[in-house]
């Protein structure tokens, strides 16, 4: 159970003539990523493919060579199957989402993916009032028009739109562009929930890589159209040679702990992702060294 | 998606049509359109037609680009020809062709119909070939196979006016779709708004804003590869929440377009609304006088080109009196 890559190519154009090369965007991808549980940040450059990679996910990009394997249904370059199964199987939400929105509620439009799914009226009513509570909408606005909300309830209010058809993986295109602070932080607490009470998957996209240290548990580093790292987050961030190869920078709070090692000389675990774990590693290594 | 979306048909060769002024291929062009309505002879239009093809050949440009904007005129050829021969019944008769419809020459005709829809979706090409084909299938049927069972007779008479001016009515036609390919052909759709900007402007004399109307147009033409892609990705956006937009009843159809409309809309309202703020930012004042960048030059062959179109506009005009008109 899963979403399996196998050896995926990607180009969005085919030259007619055999001869001309084909601009690939994805080459040779080999992924697994679970139904459950997992909470994987992709990262890279601007270009590098990221969103043409999770569009793969959901079929919304059918690969140019190669398979992608979603829950044993084998997707190729010309499926003979409804992909719509698929797309309630695997939800993404795009860069600034606020901007699918069209029906005149709030409600209506949460409701607008499980109803093509096939829920009945009620069953997605239910699951809307249910996804907009995980998302933490307050009740009274769901009878009001989506466009006289703010941008980031906006952005609530899609997201709630893709997790209301009750999809086994999350993916999200940069979702904390462009959100203040305190949305941003709600938005991904929420996610997190969502992981571990409900052991969804959540796919990250995203250039922030405090949220990836906080957060995340697997990453995905993108370069070119390749895949150049998949592991746990702690595996990356140990590398010492993580701006020159991959261009990343290493999470704040890690990059204060790597200067305190550096500057005192000492046996410290830098992989800290916030400033309290920060204090209590420091307090335990240098409280132990004063007395 | 991908970004090369080519609005326009400009398509470069770097001819000396390519490097004409394009106040002067607009000029030019638009005589030469008024010159083929002005011409009444057949043997004067069919020199001009030469002249058309001559200036055609000359551009470099393949005939296939020429041949794509005649293709979508081809059934209103096919219709006025049609119309012309049939019903036209001035100067001599030509050929008569008495035909008869009968029980089964009728229910032939309406299998070789069905028949026709039938192989259309099979074989995509040549569609127009073949419902002539069909066509002449189902005359000829009529005019041979008499049964017992008449239901009507009728006559096609064919009238020597009627097939001149078809011939007329194709020659212009097809002549005027050449000479409005070979604006668009040779020049890009900017410096085809910066002419059209710079012919019009006399019509700010009374009142006109000809400047502001080409802001608008290039305006419009810079962001249709953009609400392109906006609209690929709204697409996108509504697939994921499970709108098929290859099927549907009528009344799904319309969900799904007022799914990809109102999204549309609020961007397009959205990017004019920054588009404006960050043009006044800027300075633009609408109707203000604005110096360009590129400032459009005549040069000789400009010149030389204006006029000779000119020349033939009155030469056009002259010969009306002289060579007997044939429509």
């Amino acid at each position: 159970m899963g979403i399996n890559f196998q050896e995926v190519s990607f180009a969005y154009y085919i030259p007619r003539k055999k001869r001309l090369p084909i601009n690939f965007i994805l080459r040779d991808i080999n992924l697994h990523i679970d139904f459950s549980g997992e909470f994987i940040a992709i990262v890279g450059h601007t270009g590098s493919g990221k969103s043409t990679l999770v569009q793969l996910m959901n079929a919304l990009n059918l690969p140019t060579t190669g398979k992608v394997i979603i829950d044993d249904k084998v997707i190729t370059a010309k499926p003979k199957f409804k992909l719509k199964n698929i797309r309630k199987q695997v939800g993404l939400v795009f860069q600034f989402p606020e901007y699918q929105i069209f029906e005149e509620t709030v409600l209506t439009d949460i409701m607008f993916g499980p109803k093509n799914f096939g829920y009945s009226l009620e069953e997605a009513r239910e699951r809307a009032i249910e996804a907009a509570k995980i998302v933490g909408l307050e009740e009274e606005l769901l009878n009001r028009s989506p466009f006289t909300l703010s941008g980031g309830q906006m952005r609530k209010v899609a997201i709630a739109g893709i997790i209301a058809s009750d999809p086994q993986v999350v993916v999200l295109d940069e979702p904390t562009v462009g959100l203040d602070p305190k949305t941003k932080e709600e938005l991904l607490l929420f996610l997190e929930k969502l992981n571990t009470e409900k052991n969804k998957t959540i796919i990250l996209i995203t250039h922030d890589m405090d949220v990836v240290g906080r957060f995340c548990k697997r990453v995905i580093v993108m370069k070119k159209g390749q895949v150049v790292f998949d592991g746990p987050k702690n595996e990356l961030f140990l590398r010492e040679d993580l701006k020159e190869t991959y261009n990343l920078d290493y999470p704040e709070v890690m990059q204060i702990m790597r200067n305190i090692r550096n500057k005192l000389n000492i046996d410290l675990d830098v992989c800290q992702y916030t400033a309290y774990d920060a204090y209590c590693e420091l307090k335990r290594k240098l409280g132990d060294k004063n007395e | 998606m991908n970004n090369k979306v080519v609005f326009g048909q400009y398509f470069d060769t770097n001819s000396w049509m390519h490097r004409l002024d394009p106040r002067t291929k607009i000029i030019s062009l638009f005589l030469l359109m008024i010159g083929v309505f002005l011409i009444k002879n057949l043997y004067i239009l069919i020199g001009f037609f030469g002249f058309v093809l001559l200036l055609v050949l000359s551009t470099k440009i393949p005939l296939a680009k020429f041949l794509k904007s005649l293709r979508m005129m081809l059934f209103l050829l096919f219709f006025t020809t049609i119309f012309q021969v049939l019903f036209n019944k001035v100067g001599t008769k030509l050929a008569s062709f008495s035909l008869t419809m009968t029980v089964l020459t009728l229910s032939i005709s309406v299998i070789l119909l069905i028949s026709y829809f039938i192989i259309i979706k099979f074989i995509k090409k040549f569609k127009l070939l073949l419902l002539i084909a069909f066509m002449l299938m189902s005359l000829y049927l009529q005019s041979e196979v008499i049964t017992t069972r008449v239901l009507f007779n009728y006559t096609i008479e064919v009238y020597s006016k009627g097939l001149i001016t078809a011939g007329f009515v194709i020659v212009r036609i097809i002549a005027l779709i050449l000479i409005s390919s070979l604006l668009t052909l040779t020049t890009k759709p900017t410096d085809l708004n910066n002419g059209l900007e710079s012919v019009l402007s006399p019509l700010e004399k009374i009142g006109l804003k000809t400047s502001i109307l080409a802001m608008m147009i290039s305006i419009a033409l810079r962001f249709i590869p953009t609400l392109i892609n906006e609209a690929d990705r709204i697409l996108k956006a509504q697939a994921s929440r499970g709108v098929d937009f290859k099927e549907g009843n009528i009344g799904q159809k319309v969900v799904q377009i007022i799914s990809l409309l109102i999204p549309m809309f609020i961007v397009s309202f959205k990017r004019a609304e920054e588009l404006a703020n960050a043009m006044e930012a800027r300075g633009y004042i609408p109707g203000e006088k604005r110096t360009k960048l590129y400032v459009l030059q005549f040069k000789t062959f400009d010149y030389l080109s204006l006029g000779f179109s000119i020349l033939f506009i009155i030469f056009g005009i002259i010969s009306r009196g002289y060579f007997a008109n044939t429509v």
